[in-house]
């Protein structure tokens, strides 16, 4: 008479001790998800700041501020961007910057 | 693995420590990998899910509550998974058709095989939350009140899945089946 253990065996026996390599492959599955999720997560910083950025003048247009009004306040966006980027220069170096571009570069 | 120990590895691993992590994976690979083996009936399948499954709970880990064991929550996950994989493989089908052909054949010459086999058809044949009833509970890996929570369904449903599928599987060994549960 066969009784439910022995099904259990027949049905799929279970690793009689603990696999270092399977441990190892959910390491590396989990440090490839995350990869992709930061990706992920930059893709749709990038997206929404672009998005931002281009609703920003439609908008600004359909409250009545034309080209000779918003000139100052583009200069000054300007201005700070250009501020915020030697920033980061100054801080990170031009390497990170320059790898990038030339990453985008090699996809183009 | 005593429950304060994977307590605390389950805390160290909520705060990044991947070592944690790690030595929980090796704790409860077996029951896991187990599980899956025997609800897929394919090994590289079911290893492949469970590192899948580990994978996520190490995402969601903030979610684990800690009212039962780890285990419990990563089969959770893994049955989800195994689930979702079955709907999304189309190929499954024609390979586990081939595989039976192959095996008819194989079967005649070893007794043990034919009773995989036997007992492999009456599972496919189940529903999906009897046979996963059947995977965590026939090999006592598991109690009911753990399978219970592993597949979200009421107690009394899962010994009901349970005693059925086990007459289910009996009948597919030519056994007959019994009457008391438990």
């Amino acid at each position: 008479m066969i009784d439910d253990r022995e099904m259990a065996e027949l049905l799929g026996e279970a690793p009689r001790s603990a696999d270092p390599s399977f441990r190892f492959d959910v390491m590396a599955r989990m440090s490839v998800r995350a990869r992709r999720r930061a990706s992920l997560d930059r893709a749709v910083k990038q997206v929404a700041t672009f998005t931002l950025l281009g609703f920003s003048v439609p908008i600004a247009q359909a409250l009545g501020f034309t080209w000779a009004d918003a000139q100052p306040i583009a200069l000054a966006a300007g201005v700070v961007a250009l501020a915020y980027l030697v920033a980061a220069l100054t801080i990170q170096g031009p390497k990170p910057l320059l790898a990038r571009s030339r990453a985008i570069l090699r996809a183009v | 693995m005593e429950r304060e120990e994977e307590a605390r590895l389950v805390k160290l691993a909520r705060r990044g420590d991947a070592r944690a992590y790690g030595q929980l994976v090796d704790a409860h690979q077996s029951a896991v990998r187990a599980f899956l083996r025997r609800l897929s009936g394919d090994a590289a399948d079911a290893d492949d899910i469970s590192q899948e499954a580990f994978a996520r709970t190490w995402e969601v880990l903030r979610r684990y509550d800690g009212r039962s064991s780890l285990r419990t929550f990563v089969c959770g996950v893994a049955f989800h998974y195994w689930r979702r994989a079955r709907r999304s493989n189309r190929r499954r089908r024609a390979r586990d058709e081939a595989y039976s052909e192959l095996s008819d054949r194989e079967s005649q010459s070893d007794p043990r095989l034919a009773q995989k086999l036997a007992l492999r058809r009456a599972m496919e044949e189940l529903p999906e939350d009897q046979r996963a009833a059947l995977a965590l509970c026939l090999g006592q890996d598991f109690t009911h009140a753990e399978a219970a929570e592993v597949l979200n369904l009421p107690l009394g449903t899962l010994k009901s899945h349970i005693t059925r599928g086990r007459a289910r599987l009996r009948a597919a060994l030519g056994a007959p089946a019994e009457t008391n549960d438990d």
